[in-house]
């Protein structure tokens, strides 16, 4: 799952536009694979927002946070990935990992509780990314946090709700680039079919489980071995007998 | 050493982190120099960045960062009681690096860091001022390349050198410069040992990435040799696979073929152990690798192949050494 992150709906709205998100209310569209949030301005919402949204829909660890929106800085127009975040009020740094390479130039930014009205050379602005990267790195790892950020302006003037959402349509891409890299297959559990067959409990789920996984990264079929072991029984009745086959069954995967 | 010729299959590294109070020094410019077209990106201090919390350390390997720092901690540390000592009363490692440009699936690093990304603390003369005190009270065996590989990084900066150079300077110390690189440069002196991992190429490509291969590997112990190095085998660790016995035996063909044993100093014999605490870190970190996925037996907080296991395997080099090196210069887990 992708997770958008905007401090207004005018920075969100040709992502919704783009992948028909749906409003499930109080500022939250989803799809089967992006939930955006539009949070509010300055750091107390948007950590609230992040927070709320997280608690409603549990990320997993694999997702992606996306804060993508306006910044103030030098180059109108030019979009940056942001490879260093300072709180200007608490004075801590933080750095998404830069695992993710969407293609941008990247910048610094600084985290501001008020709108700037001067910038300094090679310095992004904005008011929520600093509060975004400590609630979302209580969910997900630092390389999974991204921040994408275009220079609105520089001096906190002419910034018209048109003009942001002008802005942001020229991001649709890095959007769907994000989509793709949310999509991965959870692995089935093979090893499940024996459970019932061998009456395991819950340790020897685990076991098996482990077991079944260490012989793929053997290159055998674990198949082949289990039920050529369970063949030499009459019948697994109960789960002391399932035990042996578990252990012979370990016994062959350890004796190459 | 240039940079391609010592890391033939390295990706330079694109962000380097550098600590504001290092900024200027000439080895934080000489290493840049080296990466000309990574971003550069100012730190207070290097564990903003190294240690910072939840990182997914196998999803950086592929994006590894260098970070440049200064370290004021301490600089010195005893030997682990799982690490051969070779006998010596005072055996420590230091780590003027932390964190290896290779990614070998069973490494203690997965476990001891939250990070893939590379610390190198560019404040070597307080290493060498530490070393020194150290020495002062007696013998110092001191493992140099523990944390990570330092010849493997000496086409960015030369450790392994400046090492050397202090074990030679120094009364009392022995220094150990193990690596599994492609191309190691030598300082022959009987206070610099020269220790090579050698494991059969089998295991190379399916366990130790990004390592030089084991014909390389002997080439390199072949001219350690030659040019007059002490020099140290570690058959260790040795991995099961379901064709471990083919591969080891094939290894100890040509090693015994190819390298003059009675030039040898001593030789290690191991398998694979991992801390129990440290397990899960290393099964997520690498899924699909035998290695670590292996049902291991635990024995005193780390995860060991059964005893009958071990025995067989290394009791197939050990049984290949006789002969050809004396008993009491094998040491044997």
């Amino acid at each position: 799952m992708l997770y958008i992150f905007s401090a207004l709906y005018c920075e969100l709205a040709p992502f919704v536009n783009a992948f028909t998100l749906e409003s499930i209310g109080n500022g939250v569209y989803r799809s089967d694979r992006c939930i955006a949030t539009v949070t509010g301005v300055g750091k107390v919402n948007a950590a609230y927002s992040v927070g709320r949204t997280f608690a409603l829909f549990a990320p997993s660890s694999k997702d992606i946070v996306l804060n993508i929106g306006v910044a103030a800085g030098e180059n109108e127009g030019q979009t940056y990935l942001v490879n260093a975040i300072c709180d200007a009020d608490t004075g801590h740094d933080y750095y998404p990992d830069m695992a993710i390479n969407l293609g941008l130039p990247e910048s610094p930014l600084t985290s501001v509780s008020k709108v700037v009205t001067s910038v300094d050379k090679n310095m992004l602005y904005d008011m929520e990314a600093s509060s975004i990267y400590q609630t979302a790195i209580k969910h997900v790892s630092p390389d999974r946090i991204l921040f994408v950020k275009t220079v609105s302006d520089s001096d906190g003037k002419d910034v018209t709700p048109d003009k942001v959402s002008c802005l942001m349509e020229s991001q649709i891409s890095v959007v769907s680039l994000l989509l793709n890299e949310t999509q991965y297959v959870d692995t089935e559990n093979n090893a499940s079919k024996y459970y019932d067959v061998l009456h395991c409990s819950e340790y020897m789920r685990l076991e098996l489980g482990q077991l079944y996984h260490f012989a793929d990264t053997l290159g055998v079929n674990p198949d082949d071995i289990l039920d050529d072991i369970i063949s030499s029984y009459i019948d697994i009745n109960n789960r002391k007998i399932g035990r042996e086959v578990l252990d012979e069954f370990k016994r062959r995967l350890t004796k190459f | 050493m240039n940079l391609s010729d010592a890391l033939p299959n390295f990706k330079p590294f694109e962000h380097i982190y550098v600590e504001d109070k290092v900024k200027d020094l000439p080895d934080t410019k000489a290493i840049l120099a080296n990466f000309p077209n990574a971003v550069v990106i100012p730190i207070k201090h290097y564990k903003d960045v190294f240690n910072r919390p939840r990182q997914d350390s196998s999803a950086q390997v592929g994006s590894r960062a260098l970070i440049l720092g200064s370290n004021e901690g301490q600089r010195l540390f005893k030997g682990a009681p799982v690490c051969q000592d070779f006998g010596y009363d005072n055996f420590m490692y230091t780590a003027s690096v932390q964190g290896c440009i290779y990614n070998c699936d069973y490494c203690f690093l997965k476990g001891m860091y939250a990070t893939s990304n590379i610390a190198m603390f560019v404040n070597f003369d307080d290493y060498a001022r530490d070393v020194k005190e150290e020495c002062v009270k007696g013998p110092l065996y001191l493992c140099v390349s523990y944390d990570t590989d330092l010849q493997g990084l000496s086409g960015i900066i030369d450790y392994c050198g400046r090492w050397a150079e202090l074990a030679v300077s120094t009364p009392n110390l022995t220094i150990e410069i193990r690596t599994k690189a492609a191309n190691v440069s030598f300082v022959p002196n009987p206070s610099v040992i020269y220790a090579f991992s050698v494991s059969p190429d089998e295991m190379v490509s399916k366990f130790e990435h990004g390592t030089a291969s084991f014909n390389r590997r002997v080439e390199n112990i072949k001219s350690a040799i030659n040019a007059g190095c002490q020099v140290r085998l570690c058959f260790d660790p040795m991995i099961y696979t379901r064709e471990w016995r083919i591969h080891y035996s094939h290894m100890m063909d040509v090693m015994l073929k190819e390298i003059d044993f009675s030039k040898i100093k001593d030789v290690s014999v191991g398998t694979v152990r991992i801390s129990s605490e440290y397990i899960k870190k290393f099964r997520k970190a690498a899924p699909g690798s035998c290695a670590v996925q292996f049902p291991f037996d635990k024995e005193d907080g780390y995860c060991v192949y059964p005893l009958d296991l071990r025995s067989e395997m290394t009791g197939l080099i050990c049984e290949r050494l006789k002969g050809v090196i004396s008993d009491d210069r094998i040491y044997c887990e």
